[in-house]
């Protein structure tokens, strides 16, 4: 027996380290040695590059400022949301539950070009407004950072109020009602013992919003540039697309790793708030708090909650439908100006759209697969295996995702731009098959891990009493039993696989367009009919698969997201 | 003294608390119990009737009255403990007296005498979850406490301890209640606890209340079959009354040819007739056993008058350490006897059963009627 599990080890150990190596360590090494590399030397030029010239201060300056005002709206918002909803007899409140999180799940570019056709030049909300109050210019220029704050924030204020209403409702109302015992009013109660309780959560999540927006490219890119407003990603794209500076990679790698830093170092606080303060609910009968009365305000406050949602919710979506079916631009809204041609165009006259749905769905389909299959085998092998080590070669697999897309793709341009062993990715799919192993492992390696500790260990003990092999009983009990946690990973593996722009934007090349680098194309280039019809369609596909995995499952690993 | 209304869907029911009295609510889950007590806490409206606390009415529902628990001046401690757990031990006992407004040095005075009534000397900087459970158990009692209310509320504080500290909790639960002479309403479902604990029990079933009574009286006096088979062990025998004279019962034996001789009994509600179809109870260890030798003339020792002695076989033995548990058949039912360790009979044996302490109740159980009872709801066997 003993001997058996010894020479599994020895063959799976190397195995994850090969993995772990090439997809993780060699690449992040590579960077370091590129950022270290100006004109063939080792120097420190580089950084010294990001951080004296007066462009990339400007960036480093725009990107903390942007994350910060982020955070705070974004938080301020989902917590106000939250409460309202949580705690309040708000009305409307099931139509409002479900609407406020979908612009969560739309693709940040789209959602940037959406504001577009509402608040650019010729945007709808532009031109409504105009006509409205007889204004020559439009009133709202959605180019620079006003827009990329507006859109940034609602992008991630649906993630705030997700973890903060599900906090707030995570308070057991006994902590209340022993402060009303004690003599406080509803508002005492709720200001001296709710609050304080629901405070942790609220900071981490204004943290990991901080580090999202950091991270975030389309936005930036498609509404930041062209108002010369420029943050940290954007400019690494600058310096790795830049053929007039030999040293460009260089530099990108540089600011790459600032970026980085910052970025771990907003998750290591998040972190440690997080340790410091337990506050997990005692057991006993949870009660979820009674909800206080708006009283005379919840006519106006369900009025305003119901503008909100509209303006950010139904707004950017309809635009961009109406966009899709509009002749041409500039034309006014009516009967005769509608056309499906747009869509029939996307779908069928061009190879190029054609091939990203191939490419991308080819990649959404394998690599969600392929890190299922090593989360299995990883979790396997630490729990039946003793495998040593396995625990924390899960930990490294997860990391990437804290790591901003643009710097995942540097990293891997900077491992891969040479070939290895005379073989070249580079200019292949694999690169990008690669990058997004790396950036989404944490999906399945989460997911199944939770899975498997919920899972009680006689089930799987039984079967090898009953005489079943360490493998048999990882084919007939376990797997089976592990379900939902292995497609919980791969669906959220999935999503993002199939419509993201980041890493694509940098690492595609001719006949490997994904869908978020032929959507953000089209934006780019202004065809804006035909890119509101391919929005559209992405739209839709994502909403189906939301609507599947949501409703239809009761996956419980899946209604945490 | 505290009166208390009927009220709402779940209950119906009519309580009169007397100061410095430690009075639980017993009843298995959702019997309204936990509803009672938040109603007197507040956190509950009532649709009928009226709450009092003192002189005070802190609901009523025709005149429209409801005060809101921050005004009651009631105490309360919740099964969670609801010990805060951003704030340290000093500031959560500290909590209610801050609201009202006390000094800061008038505070820390009473804090640390609350600290050390309830022997939390040193803890006073910990927050709660360095602390065990029953060490947050005391603070929630300190914190509730400490305003010097007219009522403390427990709700079922003891059920997420383990067994040994529920019993030493109990105990001083019960110590401190004589020592400060606090009015306590104590919710709980484990009869033993009550029994332990109380001055007076409320028996509650389904939202109505079955008896009132001391611990003695209740378990001595049962006033129904619910009260009799949820505070100790019973057997219970579904017979029907063939005569009914002064001194004597004879009962057939549902189902049998047999007849039980009773001349000594406890019930309630009114008399039975002839005819009528009952239930009695007996506790296990009124069930007593002597040997037996097997007669063909059986029936006829049934008949024999004397306190109720029926033939019976054992059917399994088991040694149970402080007693002896016999499962044993008389006339086609099964009876359990458990008693003193020290007379041992195996399966198989014929025993002579001698039961002592027959209850008898109506076959339906029903909950008694308002008119029925008053503080003291006992009655003394006929003749």
């Amino acid at each position: 027996m003993k001997k058996a599990i010894n020479i599994d080890t020895y063959i799976l150990l190397p195995i994850f380290l090969l993995i772990l190596g090439t997809l993780f360590i060699y690449p992040l090494s590579r960077l370091f040695f590129l950022a270290l590399q100006h004109n063939g030397e080792r120097v420190f030029t580089n950084i010294g590059i990001v951080f004296t010239e007066a462009s990339n201060l400007k960036a480093l300056k725009n990107t903390i400022v942007l994350g910060l005002s982020t955070s705070a709206l974004a938080s301020a918002i989902g917590f106000l949301l939250s409460w309202l909803i949580v705690r309040t007899d708000l009305g409307m409140k099931r139509i409002f539950e479900v609407l406020l999180v979908l612009p969560f799940f739309i693709p940040p570019f789209i959602t940037a070009f959406a504001w577009i056709r509402l608040l650019g030049r010729g945007g709808y909300l532009n031109t409504l407004l105009c006509s409205l109050f007889g204004l020559d210019n439009p009133p709202f220029n959605i180019y620079g950072f006003w827009g990329v704050l507006l859109v940034s924030v609602i992008y991630t204020y649906p993630y705030a109020y997700i973890i903060i209403s599900r906090s707030i409702r995570n308070v057991d109302a006994s902590f209340e009602e022993a402060a009303r015992c004690s003599g406080a009013t509803r508002w005492q109660a709720l200001r001296d013992i709710a609050l304080p309780v629901i405070l942790p959560a609220v900071t981490a999540t204004a943290l990991i919003i901080f580090v999202t927006t950091i991270s975030m490219f389309g936005i930036p890119m498609i509404l930041g540039t062209p108002g010369r407003f420029i943050v940290l990603t954007t400019r690494i794209y600058g310096y790795v697309g830049s053929f007039r500076d030999p040293n460009g990679i260089n530099i990108a790698a540089a600011m790459s790793l600032v970026l980085v830093t910052v970025a771990v170092l907003g998750l290591i606080m998040q972190n440690f708030l997080i340790r410091k303060e337990k506050y997990a609910v005692v057991t006993g009968k949870h009660q979820a708090a009674e909800a206080s009365s708006l009283g005379i305000l919840r006519f106006p406050v369900t009025i305003i909650v119901a503008v909100f949602t509209l303006l950010v919710v139904a707004a950017p979506i309809s635009a961009i439908f109406v966009t899709s079916i509009m002749k041409a631009l500039g034309l006014s809204i009516s009967p005769e100006n509608i056309t499906a041609a747009h869509y029939v165009r996307v779908l069928t006259g061009m190879p190029i759209i054609v091939r990203a749905f191939r490419n991308s769905f080819l990649l959404a389909l394998s690599a969600p697969t392929v890190l299922v299959l090593i989360a299995v085998v990883l979790h396997f092998a630490q729990r039946h295996l003793e495998m040593p080590g396995a625990g924390s070669i899960g930990t490294f697999l997860s990391t990437p995702y804290a790591i901003p897309g643009t710097v995942i793709a540097v990293m891997m341009i900077a491992a891969f731009i040479q070939p290895i062993f005379g073989v070249s990715i580079y200019n292949t799919i694999w690169i990008l098959f690669i990058a997004y192993i790396l950036r989404f492992a944490v999906f399945p390696i989460r997911t199944i891990g939770a899975a498997w500790k919920q899972l009680d260990p006689a089930l799987e003990e039984v079967a090898r009493v009953s005489g079943a092999k360490k493998y048999h009983m990882l084919r007939d009990i376990s797997v089976p039993l592990l379900k939902g946690g292995i497609s919980a990973g791969w669906l959220l593996a999935f999503m993002p696989c199939l419509t993201e722009l980041t890493l694509s934007i940098l690492l595609y090349s001719p006949r490997n367009e994904t869908i978020g680098v032929t959507a953000y194309n089209l934006i780019q280039e202004g065809l804006v009919t035909v890119a509101g019809a391919l929005a559209m369609i992405i739209i839709f596909v994502v909403f189906i698969l939301q609507l599947f995995t949501r409703s239809g499952s009761r996956n419980r690993y899946l209604r945490g997201t | 003294m505290k009166k208390y209304g009927s009220f709402v869907a779940v209950d119906d029911c009519t309580l009169n608390i007397e100061d410095g009295t430690f009075v639980t609510l017993l009843g298995p889950s959702g019997c309204g119990k936990t509803t009672v007590l938040r109603s007197i806490a507040g956190f509950f409206p009532i649709d009928r009737g009226e709450i009092k606390i003192g002189k005070t009415i802190v609901a009523s529902a025709d005149r429209g009255i409801l005060l809101p628990p921050e005004k009651r001046n009631v105490g309360m401690v919740f099964q969670s403990y609801a010990v805060w757990p951003h704030m340290n031990v000093f500031d959560n006992i500290a909590y209610p007296l801050r609201l009202r407004g006390v000094t800061k040095r008038e505070i820390k005075r009473q804090v640390f005498e609350t600290l050390d009534l309830l022997q939390l000397t040193g803890q006073e900087y910990k927050t709660p979850a360095q602390l065990s459970g029953g060490q947050q158990q005391r603070v929630a009692l300190g914190r509730a406490v400490i305003m010097q209310p007219q009522v403390l509320l427990l709700d079922e504080p003891l059920s997420n301890l383990d067994a040994q500290l529920r019993e030493s909790m109990r105990f001083e639960l019960k110590q401190l209640q004589r020592h400060i002479g606090i009015t306590i309403v104590y919710v709980t479902h484990d009869q033993e606890e009550a029994m332990a604990l109380s001055d007076k029990i409320v028996v509650m079933r389904e939202g109505k209340i079955q008896q009132i009574g001391t611990p003695r009286d209740i378990y001595d006096k049962p006033s129904n079959h619910f009260v009799a088979k949820f505070l100790g062990n019973t057997n219970f025998l579904p017979v029907r009354i063939r005569e009914h004279r002064k001194n004597s019962i004879i009962l057939s034996v549902d189902g049998t040819k047999h007849t039980m001789h009773l001349n000594h009994w406890k019930s309630d509600c009114g008399e039975f007739q002839s005819g009528d179809r009952i239930v009695i109870g007996f506790r296990y260890h009124d069930v007593n056993l002597t040997d037996r030798i097997e007669t063909k003339n059986e029936i006829h020792d049934a008949l024999l008058p004397g306190t109720c002695k029926v033939p019976g076989r054992i059917e399994a033995a088991t040694f149970m350490g402080d007693s002896m548990l016999y499962q044993i058949d008389i006339f086609g039912h099964k009876i359990i006897s458990q008693n003193s360790p020290s007379n041992r009979y195996e399966a198989g044996l014929p025993v002579q059963v001698t039961i002592d302490s027959v209850f008898l109740f109506k076959e339906k159980e029903k909950s008694l009627q308002l008119s029925n009872y008053s503080t003291d709801p006992t009655v003394s066997p006929p003749g």
